[in-house]
């Protein structure tokens, strides 16, 4: 018997491991002290920060792994998570596939910010002019030496090298590929026609693809002659430049807060027409936007989660959700986020009272 | 005792196996002086002299570990192989020093053959086997290669047997066979001495009686010092023999001298089975 | 007459019974995980599977999940993964023979033994090390060379060349320590008779040594293929991750490995998702595939092959008589030239040594130096701080780290050893061969097929499976849902098993057989025999192999993202997201936030010292103490 003993001795950790952990979940469902989340690594530094403030002051830990937009959708669809952050609000796909595992989705604004276009050109230190047009034509192949006439235009007086130039883009499903693609799709026809608004769009035979807002900026950094799209955070962190855009009325606006501001008061005022913005209450597309500081790339991050929670973690989720969107904008600026305007964020409020737990 | 080998003496003079060649006036091939010979951390040899004659055999003879293979390895310096060990003393080969720095030592194994205990063929055709070493001397002139195949094979007896396989693998043939054709693979570089450390030690008596028919044969064209622990062997096919016991030569001299009347008493000893 | 044969019988059948019962269990254990990877593989892939046409899966180059109509050409993955490892192998099969050949023909004693423990130091490096090493250290420096090479401007450094490169050094150290051991292996009568036919060193290294030895240098190719087809995070991190085919050496692409590893999460649709386990279904038949035909060509490999012509076998007829050739005669010039190859190939053959050795201190060095300057004491007390804050640790990751590499051993060793019992003991049960064979194949699936098979089967079962779990309430212990803890421990557990059971079956046979019969001889059962005698005469070595497989667990990074997922808090249950270590290595290691540069240059020394470290004490210590198992008697 003396084997048969110790057999069991060697599995007796096993065994009693998977005892207690069955008796620590029991406890989870009852009192909620973590959140699951993830997706967009727009909204990634704030909601590190949010999670950061909101453990000490409410005690839930709000456990958000960045891994991009179209993960966030997917995992909390799948019921993997519980609530996911994206940049671009679901499309109808997305919306029905979600549908059929866990019944309707609510979207809610979380923040907003800017797509800021950080480069990497030798000798120059100076942040560059680009438009639309331009930029497009970066991503579309046509541009591909920094000394490029189209370039030089906008920029006299700053001594571009004839090195090359290579775009970066996300590797994986992206809100702020979204973003950035609904801008230069606003901007150049051709580009529209090409490549299209998407969170995962066909590049051409050009570039090269980074994971998450943090891949391009660290990609950027390193690598010279590169050029990228990364939300303003992590565009003043690489420590790298970044262009100056001409908007919609032909001015040249920075990103920045008061300049996100601006594209979304003119957002606000009008009524989306086009999917997805149609799909979900409380979106809005932030690109190209009418008015004379508005920063033309400028975009939204929504948490979505299903409008039935179960009793607990529902009630905690709708808790920090109301907490971030109300409180938590106050470190929006320190991130160099923009903070939602206050009459969305009552809207956000009782749309978050509409979520039913049971 | 010594019946035995007067018997085998009286053989040899029947068979016409003796020496081919004038003994006493027989040029001298190699010349030891005083060679001392140290393994890492062991002393191996002790203060050997001992000249040997140009074609003819010589039986080197002893118990185990007695030294005769490691004095049989210094003289293609086949020792230099192991790290750490040292030679002191002078071995010459045809009047030149054997251990000299500008030694060319690849020149001197292929003018000095050997064959081992083990057949080693490589494991590659008969044909790719004998012309290993004039391929590595360069060789690339096929009618040649042909040639040496056909002489070395005809040379070792093996010609008859293995001509119509010479592309087949060499580790198909039988095992005296395979000894044999490492006989003739040595003698494809066209070397003078030929070192065998007993070479008929893993075969059967028939493989073994023609290795000896084979050694009586080329010590017409070549010198030959041949380890054996084989006694007759040693009497039947050897000019000259010499006894070594731990790690010192004991007595060396004509092959019939030595096996009728040794000088020493160790010598008899062995040679009439006390030990060893 | 009865009382003398009850005496006969063995003290407790019962006892014997239930242990060979259990020892069979956990053999069959191994077929049903492998029949459910292949099951599991098949059935989430069946989907584009049965309509390959329809979703151009081998037709086309066009990816793209998420426009309809969706289309699944895989064609840039897979000539992503065939270009890098082609690259690789192309580099490393030449520098890991020659080394071998240094290490073993030329090198002396110490150089001998330093090269070989520094190569399996470098065989311990975990990918994603390798890869955040490659992109602050290989990737700038290649896009300099690119240019000026005077390749495309338009060329970020990433790309198929350095991943196939970041491959190579990978693979070098399997290449070198397989081809040494058939090296050494290799008799030394034949050494001795390239010698003495005058061969010089190179010539016998390379007309007879390396011949010899050819079946065995073949199996460690296949072996490091298999490797490098899947290896997923360096390439991942490496290849530039785009999704066209351009045939330039300069070019960016992707592969199968890092395709999985970087979609498979975010996969919406059901056909999404079943072409990427479809795909991972390719990369698990291709290694398969590598994998038997190196195990083949080792159980051959005792004995060289011959290569014989199936020419004429005699010489060509008396036309061709020859005239009388004199003696060979060796002219000064072709001296010299020997002597010259001789001389220039031993360098070549050291170089290959150096440059095999080489980047292990480029690595030890790089992370060493920005690591340690990275280090503090925060890093071992810390949570992670919010993006601004300075001064965050990564305490929680360590210990996630560790609970998950300690519960992948405690499940995979008892199962292992008592596999291998049966292997070892039981070897007259039918199933024993399927069992090894399964085993063995176990061993040489990538970890990202094993990742798949764990996502798809704990982190997101298709409905069948879930709803079988909801229906029987134990099952959702066992298999709970989700990213958990347990779904990494599954991937990690699935891993170590084929180690251990080989190593555990390797140390049996060393017991000596005499201890065996020993032990039968005064009555032993074989359950006695094995528990007491066997196994604790093979537990010395058994550990080492045991430790040595945690190390290599330790650094595993894809099947861990993909189950486990990664935490910001402490690990809390068996049943939560889970922090690791080298998951924050590959996250950190992309910023360009400065603060978190340095976090992961932290943790990538961190990880690395702590295997290394295994590393080297196991050595240290087990040099003697599985001699001294094998001396047990």
């Amino acid at each position: 018997m003396r084997s048969l003993a110790f057999s069991l001795a060697i599995f007796a950790p096993l065994t009693a491991l998977l005892l207690t952990s069955g008796c620590k979940r029991g406890s989870v469902d009852g009192g909620v002290d973590r959140l699951s989340g993830g997706g967009a690594t727009f909204v990634d530094p704030i909601m590190q920060r949010w999670s950061s403030e909101y453990k000490t002051a409410k005690n839930v830990e709000v456990d958000y792994k960045k891994s991009g937009s179209g993960n966030g959708i997917q995992q909390m669809s799948g019921k993997v998570l519980d609530f996911g952050c994206t940049d671009a609000p679901m499309n109808k796909d997305e919306t029905e596939n979600a549908k059929t595992e866990g019944g309707e989705v609510v979207h809610v604004p979380v923040i907003m910010g800017a797509v800021a276009i950080i480069y990497n050109v030798p000798g120059v230190k100076e942040q560059l002019k680009l438009n639309g047009d331009v930029i497009a034509k970066i991503y579309l192949g046509e541009i591909t030496l920094w000394n490029d006439p189209a370039i030089a235009a906008l920029n006299p007086g700053v001594k571009l090298p004839a090195s090359g130039l290579t775009p970066v883009y996300r590797s994986e499903s992206s809100g702020t590929t979204s973003i950035f693609t609904e801008f230069l799709s606003k901007s150049s026809v051709s580009f529209k026609t090409k490549i299209g608004i998407s969170k995962n769009p066909k590049w051409p035979k050009i570039g090269t693809g980074q994971n998450g807002n943090d891949g391009i900026a660290g990609h950027v950094q390193r690598n010279e002659g590169c050029i990228g799209y990364v939300e303003l955070y992590y565009a003043k962190k690489s420590e790298m430049p970044y262009a100056i855009l001409k908007n919609r009325r032909g001015k040249d606006v920075l990103p920045d807060t008061e300049n996100v501001a601006a594209a979304a008061k003119g957002a606000m005022s009008e009524t989306p027409t086009k999917e997805p913005y149609t799909v979900h209450s409380l979106t809005y597309s932030l690109t190209d936007i009418d008015a004379d500081t508005a920063y033309p790339i400028c975009g939204m991050s929504y948490a979505v989660l299903f409008k039935n929670q179960p009793a607990g973690k529902g009630k905690a989720l709708v808790d920090f959700l109301k907490w971030a969107t109300t409180d938590g904008q106050k470190f929006a600026k320190e991130l160099e986020y923009s903070p939602l305007p206050t009459e969305l964020q009552t809207k956000i409020a009782a749309r978050l009272d509409e979520v039913k737990l049971d | 005792m010594s019946r035995l080998f007067s018997d085998i003496f009286s053989q040899r003079t029947v068979d016409g196996r003796s020496s081919s060649t004038n003994l006493a006036t027989a040029k001298p091939k190699f010349h030891c002086e005083k060679v001392n010979f140290w393994y890492p951390g062991k002393q191996a040899l002790w203060d050997i002299d001992l000249t040997i004659s140009e074609k003819s055999v010589l039986a080197l003879i002893g118990p185990s570990g007695c030294g005769k293979s490691t004095f049989l390895r210094l003289l293609n310096r086949m020792n230099d192989l192991i790290d750490g060990c040292r030679v002191e003393g002078q071995i010459h080969l045809d009047g030149t020093d054997l251990y000299s720095p500008t030694r060319n030592m690849v020149d001197l194994r292929r003018r000095v053959g050997m064959v081992f205990q083990k057949s080693n063929p490589f494991p590659k055709s008969v044909y790719e086997n004998v012309v290993y070493g004039p391929r590595v001397a360069g060789v690339r002139d096929r009618a040649r290669l042909d040639f040496t195949v056909e002489k070395c094979l005809k040379q070792a007896a093996l010609w008859d047997e293995v001509k119509d396989r010479l592309q087949s693998s060499a580790l198909e043939l039988s095992g005296g066979q395979q000894q044999r054709l490492c006989i003739a693979r040595s003698l494809a570089t066209d070397p003078q001495v030929l070192l065998m450390d007993e070479p008929a030690s893993a075969l059967d008596p028939k493989s073994t009686a023609k290795i000896e028919d084979l050694i009586d044969e080329l010590k017409k064209q070549y010198t030959i010092v041949i380890v054996t622990h084989n006694m007759q062997q040693a009497a039947r096919v050897s000019d000259f023999t010499a006894f070594f016991y731990e790690g010192r030569l004991v007595e060396s001299g004509l092959t019939q001298q030595i096996f009728t009347k040794p000088t020493k008493k160790q010598t008899e000893d062995y040679i009439t089975g006390r030990f060893g | 007459m009865s009382e003398p044969v009850a005496a006969q019988k063995p003290p407790s059948p019962a006892g014997d019974v239930i242990f060979r019962l259990i020892c069979q269990a956990c053999g069959m254990f191994i077929l049903l995980v492998a029949a459910a990877l292949l099951g599991i593989l098949v059935w989430q892939s069946w989907d584009v599977l049965s309509r390959i046409g329809e979703y151009k899966m081998f037709t086309s180059t066009d990816w793209n999940p998420d426009q309809r109509p969706r289309v699944f050409g895989s064609w840039v993955f897979i000539y992503g993964t065939l270009a890098t490892s082609l690259i690789a192998m192309l580099v490393a099969v030449p520098l890991g023979v020659g080394s071998a050949a240094f290490l073993s023909e030329i090198a002396p004693p110490w150089i001998r033994k330093t090269c070989s423990f520094l190569i399996e130091l470098l065989a311990a490096i975990p990918s994603v090390v390798y890869g955040f090493w490659g992109l602050f250290f290989l990737t700038p420096g290649l896009q300099k060379l690119f240019l000026l090479l005077g390749g495309p401007p338009n060329t970020s450094g990433q790309g198929i060349l350095a991943a196939g490169l970041i491959l190579a050094i990978m693979i070098v150290p399997y290449v070198t320590a397989i081809s040494f051991d058939v090296c050494r292996a290799v008799p030394s009568s034949q050494r001795q008779g390239s010698l003495a036919l005058g061969a010089t060193r190179w010539q016998m290294i390379w007309t007879v040594v390396l011949p010899y030895a050819r079946p065995g240098i073949i199996a460690a190719c296949f072996l490091a293929l298999g490797r490098a087809l899947g290896e997923t995070m360096a390439v991942t991190m490496l290849i530039g991750n785009v999704r066209y085919i351009d045939f330039s050496l300069f070019a960016s692409g992707d592969s199968i490995a890092s395709v999985i590893a970087n979609q498979l999460n975010e996969a919406g649709s059901r056909d999404h998702r079943s072409a990427l386990v479809a795909l991972g279904l390719v990369l698990f038949l291709i290694t398969a595939m590598t994998n038997l035909a190196a195990r083949f060509l080792i159980r051959q490999g005792a004995k060289p092959r011959v290569r014989v012509n199936r020419g004429p076998q005699s010489l060509t007829g008396p036309a061709n008589a020859p005239a009388e050739f004199g003696p060979l005669v060796v002219s000064e010039s072709q001296w010299k030239r020997t002597a010259r190859e001789n001389r220039v190939m031993t360098w070549v053959l050291g170089f290959c040594q150096l440059a095999t050795v080489v980047p292990l201190f480029l690595i030890l060095g790089y992370i060493g130096v920005r690591g340690a300057s990275s280090l503090d004491w925060n890093f071992f007390t810390e949570l992670p701080k919010p993006p601004g804050q300075l001064g965050g640790g990564m305490i929680h990751a360590i210990v996630g780290s560790g609970i998950i590499v300690l519960l992948a051993s405690v499940c995979a060793v008892p199962i292992g050893v008592l596999t291998a019992v049966y292997l070892h003991e039981y070897n007259t049960h039918p199933l024993t061969k399927p069992v090894r064979f399964v085993t063995e194949l176990l061993g040489g699936v990538p970890s990202i097929v094993i990742g798949i098979f764990a996502y798809a089967l704990l982190v997101k079962p298709p409905a069948f499976i879930a709803s079988l779990i909801a229906s029987v309430p134990i099952l959702s212990y066992l298999m709970p849902s989700g990213f958990t803890a347990w779904a990494g421990v599954f991937a990690l557990g699935i891993m170590m098993l084929p180690v251990v059971v080989r190593t555990a079956e390797e140390s049996m046979k060393l017991v000596p057989a005499s201890l065996r019969q020993a032990s039968y001889a005064l009555g032993a059962t074989q359950r006695q025999t094995v528990m007491r005698v066997i196994l604790p005469a093979s537990l010395p070595a058994i550990t080492t192999g045991v430790l040595l497989a945690m190390g290599r667990i330790a650094g595993e990074t894809a099947p861990l993202i993909l189950t486990t997922a990664g935490s910001n808090f402490w690990p809390r249950s068996l049943y939560d997201r889970t922090p690791f270590l080298p998951g924050y290595i590959y996250e950190y290691s992309k910023s360009a936030d400065a603060d978190q540069q340095r976090q992961a240059w932290a943790a990538a020394l961190v990880l690395l010292s702590a295997i290394l470290l295994l590393n080297i004490l196991i050595r240290v210590a087990a040099g003697r103490r599985v001699v001294a198992a094998s001396r047990a008697d």
